[in-house]
């Protein structure tokens, strides 16, 4: 069973017209592709022929202008995928600059943090020993990001 | 204003020659007229495989969309038809995938208000009781007459295999039909 047998299409044809031959009858008996093509066809004639459409199609004028719409969308979607990789990468960064911060500065943090009471959160944060202002500059650097991040993630939905 | 799409993706394969120009793609008024041609072929296809209309009539326009994004032009329209169905047998085989009713299809509604309704039904279940890709065979090979190489074209398969299934398919319909008392009589 390797290739279609050739006789296959007269065969279909034979059915559908009645249109037999010696030739073919023959034939039919000898192929067993042809006798099981044979032995359904008629059905699947019938099934092919009964009515199933209720309704009218789908407008092609509709299909023509929502596949417009989706080409659009498809475009820009393309054309944002940078952008989106970019803000990606700018995530990544800014939560291991802040993963690492925390890390770097832990115990200091833990202090201050401890000692924490609002009257006095600003005059123990600056005379913390081992807050440095390299500490504070990192630390606005990060926030500033984390902001500009948010706003642009923010604009950018809308 | 006619709008034309220009996609800058390449044709469909064989819809130009080698050496000669580029066709235009399709305008609004083309489609048009192609899609009154090859629709309702390709819905009754869609139905057969899929058993619902709603179903039928939103993969239908899927697969013009997906049509429509490849830039196609009206040459080699034999060609464009083909890969019409093999498109639109790719959204077919996506949806069960997606939905994971392979096995089952949607049934039309049960009750059946009158003899059309009711022979319908009938044909429609036990055609379903074939697994999608067989009634893929199924129709492409006896309804739209299309030969093994094209049948393999669509559904992504070997002609040879096409012949192994196809006969398989031809032998489970066969059981199927003598199952409910319907394997029909041939006149020879």
């Amino acid at each position: 069973m390797s290739e279609a047998c050739r006789y296959e299409r007269d065969v279909l044809r034979a059915v559908e017209e009645n249109g037999w031959t010696d030739a073919l009858r023959v034939h039919v008996a000898d192929c067993e592709d042809c006798a099981a093509a044979m032995s359904v066809a008629p059905w699947i004639d019938r099934f092919a022929a009964v009515e199933t459409r209720e309704r009218a199609l789908p407008d092609p004028a509709v299909v023509w202008l929502k596949a417009n719409v989706l080409r659009g969308t498809v475009a820009m979607e393309r054309v944002a995928r940078p952008m989106r990789t970019f803000q990606f990468v700018a995530y990544i960064l800014v939560a291991s600059g802040w993963a690492g911060l925390v890390t770097w500065k832990w115990d200091a943090l833990q202090q201050w943090l401890l000692s924490f009471s609002p009257a006095q959160a600003l005059v123990s944060a600056a005379y913390a020993p081992q807050l440095s202002i390299s500490f504070f500059l990192a630390v606005f650097v990060l926030s500033s990001m984390t902001i500009v991040l948010a706003l642009h993630t923010i604009l950018a939905e809308e | 204003m006619e709008m034309v799409l220009t996609l800058p993706a390449p044709l469909i394969a064989g819809t130009t020659t080698r050496g000669s120009a580029p066709q235009k793609p399709m305008n609004e008024a083309q489609f048009e007229a192609f899609y009154r041609k090859t629709a309702g072929s390709l819905w009754s296809y869609l139905y057969r495989l899929v058993g619902n209309a709603a179903t039928a009539d939103d993969l239908l326009q899927k697969t013009f969309f997906r049509f429509l994004r490849t830039n196609p032009s009206l040459a080699g329209e034999e060609h464009i038809r083909r890969y019409l169905f093999r498109t639109a047998t790719n959204v077919a085989l996506d949806h069960f995938r997606e939905s994971k009713r392979e096995k089952n299809i949607e049934l039309p509604p049960p009750a059946p208000v009158d003899e059309r309704h009711e022979l319908r039904h009938d044909m429609m279940r036990m055609f379903g009781e074939l697994k999608p890709r067989e009634r893929a065979l199924l129709w492409l090979a006896h309804v739209e007459e299309a030969d093994h190489d094209e049948i393999g074209e669509a559904l992504g398969l070997k002609s040879k295999s096409v012949r192994v299934l196809l006969f398989r398919a031809r032998k489970k319909l066969a059981e199927i039909l003598k199952k409910h008392g319907m394997a029909p009589e041939v006149a020879r």
